[in-house]
């Protein structure tokens, strides 16, 4: 489904990926771990369509992502409802007026029908438990409930694919568990999830496969979770713990 | 690809049907390009407030406060001056100063002059149409002249560079602060403010009817972010006993080429005279 | 609305520059004594604000879209005299840094958009928010404020570059700087603004207070209790007003100068002559005689001159005030 071939990125001061080949099927669930600066956020970034890569290539589902197929709104929008995108920084991600209106937001767009509409937001948020929340301004919510309602609104569309960038960091442990728990739930039902994450304490379990960047933004191993999360001597090397 | 277990765990939650089901979508059209043009145009100011660590702008040798002196007395003189002799001379010094600077710099200078130059372009050639085109060319020589110093200064002096002009000028240290403050807020803001830009866009799947009010959204939650941002700042310097002196680095001594640059000034000013008693 | 350099001639510039002068002044003393001291780098923070803001690609209706200034919207979140300086900021990041408005012209560019609309915006505002008990009418009354500050500033704009072929032109009489004249340059700057960025203005600052308000009602200025707006509104509508002065041909009524009375017409016969009274009367030699100086173009002797006034004005309201607290202190005194 996605398909990164010798793709290369750098932001105008430094390379952040390097030559990176990477193929990620249907219904995976994929952890992309790394020292800071190792290029996970921006990994996820080119995956979503938000950076286009300078060289390689990237196809999702068969189609060839470059920065001109992007500018077609109509290809465009299709695209952004497929593959889901989670901030790191919540803040970043909530621009409305109350947390209803912020789960709204896509569901309002596509324009689905009143009923399903309706159904949909109440079962957002009866599922991240918001509702004593609903009408207040997500500004002013804890970093756990700005979260809760940043995945809400991004589920709110229905996506294939999750990119997640460390859905962990800065949320208490029941909340972690109970997210846990969900993106469990959303990959046993065939979503595709692909997580950055630092925190290992929480996730495993959670993801069949770990894919490890290095420093320099180069793509160093590519195998299952456990063994890759098991090799102490490995994680050490790379500043990962 | 060899694949582990599968997510397991008795804390699964139980999701709705929808959710767990796939979704046919085909995007409603809408019309409008606002926020690739404003995502655009931000990009273009962070990149352009970004300094390579490291690196070291043409120009940056010089002490930046003749450089700002220069600059504005160049632009006054093009301003002031009344006849195509003192713009042909004041021509050959900006340009001597441009080819001096790297091709990149002088690329982008260029890049700017170019819009200046279509901008006047646009705005003046209707006087012709008014039966007022006399003069014109030397109307727009002056404008370019103008824009022409003001990029190669803003292009060859970095924003500590030119905080520390604005502190040797004897600017009182409360607006050297202030202004430095706005330049890191812009890069700081400016980057939640793309991110938040980014976020409307991926979400915008179909038809947006409350487009402003999206965009509403974005500047107040910037504007909420501002002012926690300023109360943090303000903290911040408390706890690090600030006292209202405001010390800007980056203040190189006077060298030969600043001295180059003064002398010639004074030979461009030299000129702006003789040429006004010429005529 | 950022006039580039050499579009006005660097006199005008001189003049604007000294005209905005006051309101510098004024607005950092203000912010000094009003805004509570965890808020000063607010200043600098809101700048970074305004001038994120003016980036702003903002929809209008018919699928177009235009910048907003957001000069009534600063003034309503931080109050106008802490926006003057934000903008005033911003303006002076996007001249240095990005060629974004002259340098020369710095100085009547911050006349219009650091000065005009947060005064003129908040007056307006004030005015209707005192006088509409409701949050509608309140809301309607911040629209109207901004739609009409910034074509307010978008006419001072059109009068500054319109009146370059009046003030400045060289001895053949050609244009040195922007070549249109009135009634060309204050319909192509107003008419923009009229119908489209006025109202990307409006709608966007109606949104963006909406939005601030209801997340964060303790954000928003609460307003000086000195009743000082209507001042600057009066400030600024005769500084405009002033060069106006100049198109009106001929004397104003009773203005006669002794020699020009003899040619007065009343009843379709001239007095053909100088009554003695006026010819030998009192005469007080001003210095600033017709409103201009030796040497000093007319149009140019009428603005200095109205700047000169406002300036002496301001510093008669200070003292005036100064008295006033004075007589306060006394009174506080003699009731304790």
């Amino acid at each position: 489904m996605i398909e990164l071939r010798d793709v290369s990125f750098s932001y105008p001061e430094t390379a952040a990926l390097c030559r990176i080949d990477l193929r990620i099927e249907e219904g995976d669930s994929v952890a992309i771990i790394g020292p800071n600066g190792s290029g996970k956020s921006t990994l996820l970034r080119l995956i979503c369509g938000l950076a286009t890569s300078v060289s390689g290539s990237y196809r999702f589902d068969g189609e060839t992502m470059t920065a001109a197929r992007l500018s077609d709104p109509r290809f465009a929008k299709a695209f952004h409802r497929r593959v889901g995108f989670l901030f790191q920084d919540s803040d970043a991600q909530l621009f409305c007026g109350s947390v209803r209106d912020e789960i709204a937001f896509g569901p309002r767009q596509m324009g689905l029908r009143e009923s399903d509409f309706d159904g949909r937001v109440a079962d957002l948020v009866g599922l991240f438990d918001l509702g004593a929340v609903e009408t207040r301004v997500p500004y002013h919510l804890s970093g756990g409930e700005k979260r809760k309602v940043a995945l809400a609104s991004v589920l709110a569309l229905n996506p294939e694919v999750l990119c997640l960038d460390e859905p962990m960091g800065g949320l208490d442990p029941r909340t972690k568990s109970s997210l846990r728990g969900l993106i469990a739930t959303l990959n046993a039902a065939g979503k595709t999830i692909i997580c950055a994450t630092h925190d290992f304490e929480y996730v495993g379990g959670l993801f069949r496969r770990a894919v490890a960047l290095s420093r320099e933004g180069r793509l160093v191993r590519d195998g299952p979770y456990d063994e890759i999360i098991g090799d102490r001597d490995f994680l050490e090397a790379m500043n990962i713990i | 690809m060899p694949r582990g277990r599968g997510p397991s765990g008795p804390d699964m939650e139980e999701i709705p049907a929808w959710l767990a089901a796939s979704e046919p979508y085909e995007p409603r059209p809408d019309r409008g390009r606002h926020l690739e043009k404003s995502l655009l145009a931000l990009l273009r100011v962070l990149a352009a407030l970004r300094e390579r660590p490291g690196s070291v702008r043409d120009g940056e040798r010089l002490n930046p406060a003749p450089k700002l002196v220069s600059t504005f007395l160049v632009i006054l003189l093009v301003s002031l001056s009344r006849g195509g002799l003192f713009l042909e001379a004041a021509a050959v010094f900006e340009l001597g100063c441009l080819c001096l600077l790297r091709g990149e710099t002088i690329a982008r200078v260029l890049r700017r002059v170019l819009a200046a130059g279509l901008f006047a372009l646009a705005i003046l050639l209707p006087a012709y149409a008014l039966g007022r085109g006399a003069n014109l060319p030397f109307v727009c020589g002056k404008v370019l002249l103008a824009a022409l110093a003001a990029a190669i200064f803003s292009s060859a002096t970095s924003w500590p560079s030119m905080a520390a002009a604005l502190s040797t000028l004897r600017i009182p240290d409360v607006f050297v602060m202030t202004l430095d403050m706005t330049v890191k807020y812009i890069s700081l803001l400016g980057a939640l403010l793309a991110d938040l830009l980014c976020a409307l866009k991926l979400r915008s799947v179909g038809r947006d009817g409350q487009k402003l009010s999206s965009l509403a959204g974005l500047a107040g939650t910037l504007f909420l972010k501002s002012k926690d941002a300023a109360l943090a700042q303000y903290q911040a310097m408390e706890c690090r006993c600030f006292d209202g002196r405001y010390a800007v680095s980056g203040r190189p001594g006077l060298g030969r080429r600043d001295a180059a640059l003064v002398a010639a000034d004074l030979a461009i000013l030299a000129f702006f005279v003789a040429a006004g008693r010429a005529r | 609305m950022h006039i580039p350099d050499n579009y006005l001639g660097p006199a005008t510039c001189a003049v604007m520059a000294v005209a905005v002068v006051p309101a510098w002044v004024v607005s950092a003393k203000k912010v000094a004594k009003e805004l509570p001291r965890e808020n000063i780098p607010l200043l600098g923070i809101g700048a970074a604000f305004s001038f994120l803001i003016m980036m702003l690609n903002v929809p209008v209706p018919g699928g177009t879209t235009a910048h907003a200034v957001g000069g009534t919207l600063l003034a309503v979140l931080l109050g106008p005299y802490a926006a003057c300086i934000s903008i005033s900021t911003a303006l002076l990041i996007q001249a240095l840094v990005f060629g974004d408005g002259g340098i020369l012209s710095f100085g009547a560019n911050c006349f219009n958009m650091a000065f005009v609309i947060p005064f003129l915006g908040y007056f307006i505002y004030k005015l209707a928010k005192d006088r509409v008990r409701s949050k509608r009418g309140e809301y309607l009354g911040l629209a109207i404020a901004s739609y009409i500050a910034i074509n307010f500033a978008a006419l001072c704009g059109g009068i500054e570059v319109g009146l370059q072929p009046l003030v400045a032109g060289d001895a053949a009489g050609l244009p040195l700087y922007c070549p249109y004249p009135l009634s060309v340059s204050i319909p192509a700057m107003l008419i923009p603004h009229l119908a489209l960025a006025g109202i990307a203005e409006a709608a966007f600052t109606l949104a963006i207070v909406a939005f601030v308000a209801k997340a964060s009602p303790g954000s928003i200025y609460a307003g000086s209790p000195a009743k000082t707006k209507p001042l600057y509104a009066l400030i600024v509508a005769l500084i405009v007003a002033s060069p106006l002065g100049l198109l009106a041909a001929g004397s104003a009524w009773g203005e006669w100068a002794p020699e020009a009375i003899k040619s007065v017409v009343t009843g379709g016969k001239s007095l053909g002559f100088v009554p003695a009274g006026m010819e030998k009367g009192f005469r007080f030699p001003a210095p600033m005689r017709d409103y201009g100086l030796k040497g000093l173009p007319d149009i140019l002797g009428y603005i200095l001159s109205a700047a000169l006034g406002v300036a002496v004005f301001v510093i008669a309201y200070k003292l005036l005030g100064l008295l006033k607290k004075g007589k306060k202190v006394d009174a506080a005194r003699a009731g304790a």
